[in-house]
């Protein structure tokens, strides 16, 4: 009863059993172009992971998903392409990035959903999930075997509740986790169970052993602060998008950065903070500008920020706007909002702009 | 390293335009949005929920009268006050704003879907324990929220057809749960009317002062796109949950035990609720500010389509998915509920220079 297998699952289920990779004939694989990958929805509500041509907007994957996904991941050694669901959903999926086709579905462990994202150890070898053990409400971390088929091998604390982004920090074993202090459970679709009393942190663990390495809290009077999205530089430093779960006419700050022990928050000036609306939805690393992006989707606005300066620039992109990612060192933006996949390239403002109809970023992509 | 320069330049400098963006509108063309959510306010939602505070009453008493004395015909007005409950439940099912998103209020009063199966579950432990202290009104709705509702109450009055006999007796305790659940209905919808309606805080002064900015609303074009993306999810919910799931791939692999409400029968019914009810809020609201005729005309028809297809069904759901004709009818029906989807999803906010919401509103 407590898996139960949905139609749609299973008509993926049958082209994904076991170890078994059953390539799709089709899909030539990806040259030239840049190609980014992120989840998708379709016109009439259905889900995709998609993997499409930056220039033309041209899919060249959109692999049916049981459900909603969230957080992408591309494991570029053995060619494969994970989509997460989306909290809280149950499933992961592996697609072979060559043919387009599924080639491991893996499902939730019991009483276990998961948070939305995760992330290779350095050698591709172990792959970690956020998860929520949804009945005590602790937040785990699914260790995976990528070698065999993402068998879920281990789990740890995640040191927090909610664990939704997580990073590893360049050239080390240490992962550090964004628990976004949210209890939810997939009884209640969507609902937060915890707001009066949720405590969101950073932690950071060390991917070898689970250990907790460090844990970094926002101040007692802004624990409504969701701790959600967060991204690295390339020497370690942390960036963190975070989402307001109190009154919607409070303006928190929404950005901190973190060398694990501890959360420095910076604000943007009054005008550009309304703009946020309380909510970001990723955060990408733009090594070329010394700058992290955070996008956030009510009013299509992309930050930036400097962890020595703080706030340093914004641009306007379409509504709706999450999914943002970095390419060439991080001298090209890449935004997906609605139907448009958007190039921000040298001039700080949308250069480019290519449409998919009928099919709608959501919350994350990445470049490949 | 020249482009990082460039691109950081010319980012500073493009703070000072983001300041300067608009508000919305299309073309030049203002929409009141304060307009429209007001007349929603006004002209649906407030009728709908005094509608359903008005039927809470009348199940209460038949709960309580049938338990008095259980037979035919109490339980068959009991039944009937519960579809009467539920119609007007469904008209507002889709609602996940104001009032009834306190408390879990929403979920209380129907938990559904219920994938894995806690209602029975919840309900099973409720009855082996028969302890009358559960259904304490100081302490019937601290627990279990699978238990408080309608999921709940369809259980004990429709699952295997009980007749008066089942709540006497050794039965006794399962109408004393029938009468917990009905007085809490009573209590949950009295609580809504007064959160909407009363005192400084009412949640109508909410939406009244959305421009300026609320613990709520961050101004009326949020509360707008919260109004919209509540329409358009319970869209997707009527195709994914309510038909696909239950239809699966073929007869073989139909499984009506997952409609909702499929146990009193009513599976379809409340689909035409649901499709009349968004509808009637699109045309309270939304309608009247489209700016393009056609798209205007398009999304009417397209109602009265999928309208149309479900009064044409004559048995319940789970009668007709094993059945070629009837497959065949419920696969159109999906489709022409995806038809609304698509509009809800793409055209409408574009029209109305709204984000369609998917990624910014509920917190990933």
């Amino acid at each position: 009863m407590e898996t139960e297998v949905d139609d749609t699952r299973r008509g993926i289920l049958r082209a994904a059993l076991g170890c078994a990779l059953l390539p799709l004939p089709g899909l030539a694989a990806a040259t030239g172009s840049v190609n980014v990958a992120g989840c998708r929805v379709t016109r009439t509500g259905g889900y995709v992971l998609s993997l499409v041509d930056g220039a033309s907007g041209v899919s060249r994957i959109d692999l049916e998903l049981p459900g909603r996904g969230h957080g992408v991941l591309h494991h570029a050694g053995v060619g494969e392409l994970l989509a997460f669901a989306r909290r809280p959903g149950d499933f992961l999926v592996a697609a072979d990035v060559s043919t387009g086709a599924l080639k491991y579905l893996v499902q939730a462990a019991r009483d276990r959903h998961y948070g939305g994202h995760g992330v290779f150890s350095g050698d591709g070898r172990w792959l970690f999930a956020t998860e929520n053990d949804f009945e005590s409400g602790r937040g785990v971390i699914g260790v995976y075997d990528a070698e065999d088929c993402y068998r879920r091998v281990d789990e740890f604390d995640s040191g927090g509740t909610g664990p939704h982004e997580l990073v590893r920090l360049p050239g080390q074993e240490v992962l550090a986790v964004a628990n976004g202090g949210l209890r939810t459970h997939p009884d209640f679709p969507r609902e937060i169970l915890n707001v009066d009393s949720m405590r969101p942190n950073l932690a950071v663990l060390d991917a070898q052993n689970g250990r907790r390495l460090a844990v970094a809290e926002p101040p007692a009077a802004l624990h409504q602060l969701s701790i959600r999205h967060l991204a690295a530089s390339d020497d370690g430093r942390l960036c963190i998008g975070m989402q307001y779960q109190g009154p919607r006419d409070a303006r928190p700050p929404l950005v901190a950065f973190s060398d694990g022990d501890s959360l420095e928050p910076v604000a943007p000036p009054p005008a550009v903070l309304d703009r946020m609306r309380n909510y970001c939805g990723s955060v990408a690393w733009l090594a070329a500008a010394n700058r992290f992006a955070v996008s956030s989707p009510h009013e299509g606005l992309i930050t930036l920020w400097s962890s020595e300066s703080g706030f340093s620039g914004a641009l306007d992109v379409r509504p709706d706007t999450s999914a943002i990612c970095a390419e060439d060192g991080g001298r090209v933006l890449w935004a997906g909002g609605g139907e448009a996949l958007q190039r921000v390239r040298h001039a700080g403002s949308v250069d480019m702009t290519s449409t998919s109809d009928g099919y709608f970023w959501d919350n994350h992509m990445i470049v490949m | 390293m020249k482009h990082a320069i460039r691109l950081a330049a010319a980012v500073i400098a493009a703070v000072f335009a983001v300041q300067a963006a608009a508000q919305s509108s299309t073309d030049g063309r203002e929409v009141d949005l304060s307009a429209v959510n007001m007349a929603i306010l006004e002209d649906f939602l407030l009728p709908a929920y005094a509608r359903l505070e008005e039927a809470a009453p009348p199940l209460d008493d038949a709960a309580q009268a049938f338990c008095a004395a259980p037979d035919d015909a109490g339980l068959t007005s009991l039944k009937a006050a519960w579809h009467e409950f539920m119609d007007r439940w469904q008209v507002l099912q889709h609602v996940s704003l104001g009032p009834v998103s306190f408390e879990m209020r929403r979920y209380r009063i129907q938990l559904w879907p219920d994938k894995r199966g806690n209602v029975g579950k919840h309900l099973r432990r409720l009855l082996a324990a028969a302890d009358p202290g559960d259904l304490e009104p100081s302490r019937f709705p601290r627990g279990s929220v699978a238990i408080q509702g309608l999921s709940a109450l369809e259980h004990l009055l429709f699952e295997d057809d009980p007749a008066p006999a089942a709540f006497t007796g050794d039965g006794a305790f399962r109408c004393d749960v029938v009468r917990a659940i009905s007085a809490n209905l009573l209590s949950i919808t009295g609580q809504i009317g007064v959160d909407w309606r009363e005192g400084p805080g009412a949640h109508r002064t909410k939406f009244e002062l959305a421009s300026a900015g609320n613990a709520f609303y961050e101004n009326e074009e949020a509360l707008a796109e919260m109004l919209l993306r509540d329409l358009r999810m319970q869209l997707q919910l009527i195709g994914e949950y309510k038909l696909t799931r239950p239809l699966g791939d073929d007869a073989r692999s139909a499984r009506p035990r997952r409609a909702e409400s499929w146990r009193s029968g009513r599976s379809l019914r409340n689909v035409r609720i649901n499709l009349e009810s968004i509808r009637d809020e699109w045309r309270a609201g939304f309608a009247p500010v489209i700016g393009e005729r056609g798209l205007r005309d398009g999304v009417e028809a397209a109602f009265e389509d999928a309208l149309a297809q479900v009064a044409g069904f004559e048995r319940p759901l789970v009668n007709l998915i094993g059945d070629p004709d009837g497959r065949r009818r419920l696969v159109a029906l999906n489709a022409a509920v995806a038809v609304l989807v698509e509009y809800f999803l793409d055209d409408v906010p574009a029209d109305l220079d709204l984000a369609a919401g998917l990624v910014s509103l509920d917190g990933d």
